[in-house]
């Protein structure tokens, strides 16, 4: 009896053990200001650990992998790829047990609030970036997919993305009906309109598509101004609106629904097999709609009367961690990416350089009026109202969809129903935010 | 000592050593580990930062917790119509492949194939037959005049039905169990009934059944630990542990995967984790505490008294 509880004793301390043996990262790593290393010097071997997220643009990371170790032969770069759903457990695991990469990509304004970045601004007076032509959006503070927090720059991109409305010129011509403007957008109620119009079952086109509402209209209209409150907001008249508009285009048969093609995934698929007159998707991947001779223009996408419009932005955006043992190399890397990268990657992918101003120089619209037009759209965003896990915190309004795209409840209902639970998730991430502050 | 006590030790120590490979691995991958998430049970733990001790605070959040409770009711009617479905089914599926005809074994063999299937996969090809749109499974019943079908994962009525559906699926492995307690009943007990003038139904409900109860039993406790443990159909078939329309397909492991790993609350999940143990062994242990009245054991050592 003595004997077992012996062993039951040394097995509590171990347990004990094992759950308190955990150190904080911020306090190896020097916290969030912390200052360059002074490891990696002049010619010594390091080797960089990047991760990024799975399915992700392969052919430009291997070309500015080569392009990057070519130009500097004493850094490998090594380059380990996860699925974006698990992307962030794996880095928090690999934090708590102090194995965390030195380049990871930044998808929020967490990170950098607890201290796990390095700010990049000293890399970017070295190297004499001139950030005053980049996408504002992404340099300048704004909402999650900025890259700067609080006056500092803690991330940069290569690419600039967003989303915007394709429009196939030639359905447009057979049909009568005038392209749109690039800027100001449409109205919803136009856009289903005009997707009616389009539909064309016999030959198998659909008028547009869109996702849920939330693919065009801001954020603004689901929070209060401070972004605190739900209740009141996604329930009120103005967003009820929309969801009737979208769902009378589904109703009509004039819009496909996500279960016969999802718009983020599929659309420019469809559309450049000019299955689609319209769809709000990324601003990507154009060459893919090109190559199939389809005749587009951009537009921004609908946004109800009186409502600034809003499109989202973001970019590739790669930090450094604080815990980075080669911090000099791995700004370097981000440096290269930010400049050479641009360059790099618009010809592996032909998208659009974080820096206008080499999208000027690259003559990235090469006269074609769709990307023409995307570039006058881009001059137009603005940042959002920010709102802490903003997709975690709308969960309910995915439900509320569902029920009335499966006619179950009507808007209103569905709404009614989703907001309290909305509102339940806005106070806890707001609790959890100013907790973490 | 005497020489057959050091004998004793030496024998001992010798049998401690060979265990000790297996000792160490139930010490380290398994006691270790349930010991540390009771305690991370009692704390605030995000994994970055250390854990802070909480008390109760995450048992009590528990009790408050909406979809805590959302993720119960799911599970429980997951439970309540799978297992029962699951029984019955493998049971008169084994009976069918218990029939002594030319080529059962073929049949045994395609009944049994989609057990061993990946669970992932299988979950995946129902989502596309699935599909309220255009799946194979509702055009099918449009074409025979339901116009308007079920809209299964999307619908909140039918998303638990779905996934018992999807379950059906892997029947085959229940029913390879149920067939091997088939083939153990002596062949003398159904020819004494037959004596007596009993037909096929009171052959099975007076010789099969009681005989198979504790094949019944086995495959009882199998189905609900599985019931309370479902999670990769959930997921897959939710689209990603979306938690489905409404919170339709918000199992109980759902949730706590939630809570864990989107959350970072891993001392929440934790609390959830020891609380569907301790909800499971309830119900276990009633299964058990009953089965005396229902199953049938040739050899009892009760009655042999």
């Amino acid at each position: 009896m003595r004997g077992i509880r012996g062993i039951v004793g040394v097995l509590a301390a171990l347990a004990l053990v094992a759950v308190g043996c955990t150190s904080s990262p911020t306090s190896d790593s020097g916290g969030g200001g912390g200052g360059d290393g002074d490891d990696g010097g002049s010619g010594e071997q390091v080797t960089l650990d990047y991760w990024v997220f799975e399915g992700s643009d392969s052919s430009f990371s291997d070309a500015i992998l080569s392009a990057f170790e070519t130009a500097n032969p004493n850094i490998d770069v090594n380059l380990t790829a996860y699925p974006e759903n698990n992307y962030e457990v794996k880095l928090n695991t690999a934090i708590a047990a102090g194995k965390a990469p030195d380049l990871v990509l930044v998808f929020g304004p967490e990170q950098m609030r607890a201290g796990l970045l390095l700010p990049l601004d000293d890399m970017v007076q070295e190297q004499d970036l001139d950030l005053s032509t980049y996408v504002p959006a992404i340099v300048e503070p704004g909402d999650e997919f900025s890259c700067n927090w609080e006056g500092q720059l803690y991330c940069l991109g290569s690419y600039v993305g967003s989303v915007q409305m394709l429009y196939n010129k030639d359905l447009f011509d057979a049909a009568g009906i005038p392209h749109p403007e690039p800027w100001p957008p449409m109205t919803p109620d136009e856009f289903v309109d005009i997707a009616c119009q389009l539909t064309d079952e016999a030959s198998g086109v659909w008028g547009g598509a869109a996702s849920d509402p939330l693919a065009y209209v801001p954020f603004d209209m689901l929070f209060s101004a401070d972004g605190r409150t739900a209740q009141g907001y996604v329930n009120g008249p103005d967003f009820v609106d929309q969801f009737e508009t979208l769902a009378n285009g589904y109703e009509q048969g004039c819009l496909p629904t996500s279960n016969i093609l999802d718009p983020w995934e599929q659309g420019r698929d469809y559309f450049a097999n000019g299955q689609l007159a319209m769809v709000i998707t990324d601003f990507q991947d154009l060459p893919k709609v090109e190559n199939a001779g389809i005749n587009y223009g951009t537009t921004a996408v609908p946004t109800p009367e009186g409502v600034e419009p809003y499109f989202f932005v973001w970019s590739d955006s790669v930090g450094v961690m604080a815990s980075s043992e080669h911090p000099d190399e791995a700004k370097e890397f981000i440096a290269f990416l930010t400049t050479e990268g641009q360059r790099i990657r618009y010809e592996t992918n032909g998208d659009i350089p974080l820096d206008l101003a080499e999208a000027e120089a690259i003559d990235w619209a090469a006269g074609i009026s769709g990307r023409e037009e995307g570039l006058e759209i881009l001059s137009h965003a603005r940042p959002l109202v920010f709102v802490p896990t903003r997709w975690d915190v709308i969960a309910p309004y995915y439900d509320a969809w569902g029920f009335v795209i499966g006619g179950e409840k009507s808007p209103q209902e569905a709404l009614d129903e989703a907001a309290p639970g909305i509102q339940e998730n806005l106070d806890k991430a707001w609790s959890a935010w100013e907790q973490q502050g | 000592m005497t020489r057959k006590g050091l004998q004793a030790r030496k024998e001992q120590r010798a049998a401690y050593l060979f265990l000790s490979p297996w000792l160490i691995g139930l010490i380290g991958l398994w006691l270790i580990p349930i010991i540390a998430s009771l305690l991370l049970s009692f704390s605030e733990y995000d994994i970055i930062t250390p854990p802070q001790w909480l008390g109760l605070d995450n048992y009590r959040e528990l009790f408050d917790d909406r979809t805590f409770w959302v993720s119960i009711r799911v599970t429980l009617k997951y439970m309540v119509l799978s297992v029962p479905l699951y029984i019955i089914t493998g049971l008169l599926l084994s009976m069918v492949l218990n029939l002594k005809i030319r080529g059962i074994n073929m049949f045994r063999t395609l009944f049994f194939l989609p057990a061993v299937l990946s669970g992932v996969a299988v979950a995946v090809l129902w989502v596309a037959l699935l599909n309220p749109d255009v799946g194979a499974i509702n055009e099918a019943l449009r074409a025979v005049g339901i116009d308007d079908p079920p809209r299964w994962l999307d619908s909140p009525r039918w998303a638990v039905p779905s996934v018992v559906l999807v379950g059906l699926w892997g029947i085959g492995g229940g029913a390879i169990i149920y067939l091997s307690g088939l083939q153990n009943i002596s062949a003398q007990l159904y020819e004494a009934v037959e004596l007596d003038g009993a037909g096929p139904f009171q052959r099975f409900r007076y010789v099969t059944l009681p005989m198979l109860t504790p094949t019944l039993l086995f495959v009882l406790l199998t189905s609900l630990i599985d019931a309370f443990q479902v999670f990769d159909l959930a997921y897959v078939l939710s689209r990603g542990g979306t938690q489905g329309i409404g919170d339709s397909l918000t199992f109980y492991l759902i949730n706590l995967w939630d809570e864990a790993f989107q959350n970072g609350r891993y001392g929440y999940a934790s609390a959830m984790a020891w609380m569907l143990v301790l909800g499971a062994a309830a119900v276990i242990l009633v299964i058990f505490k009953t089965s005396g009245r229902w199953v049938y054991y040739e050899y009892d050592p009760e009655r042999e008294r």
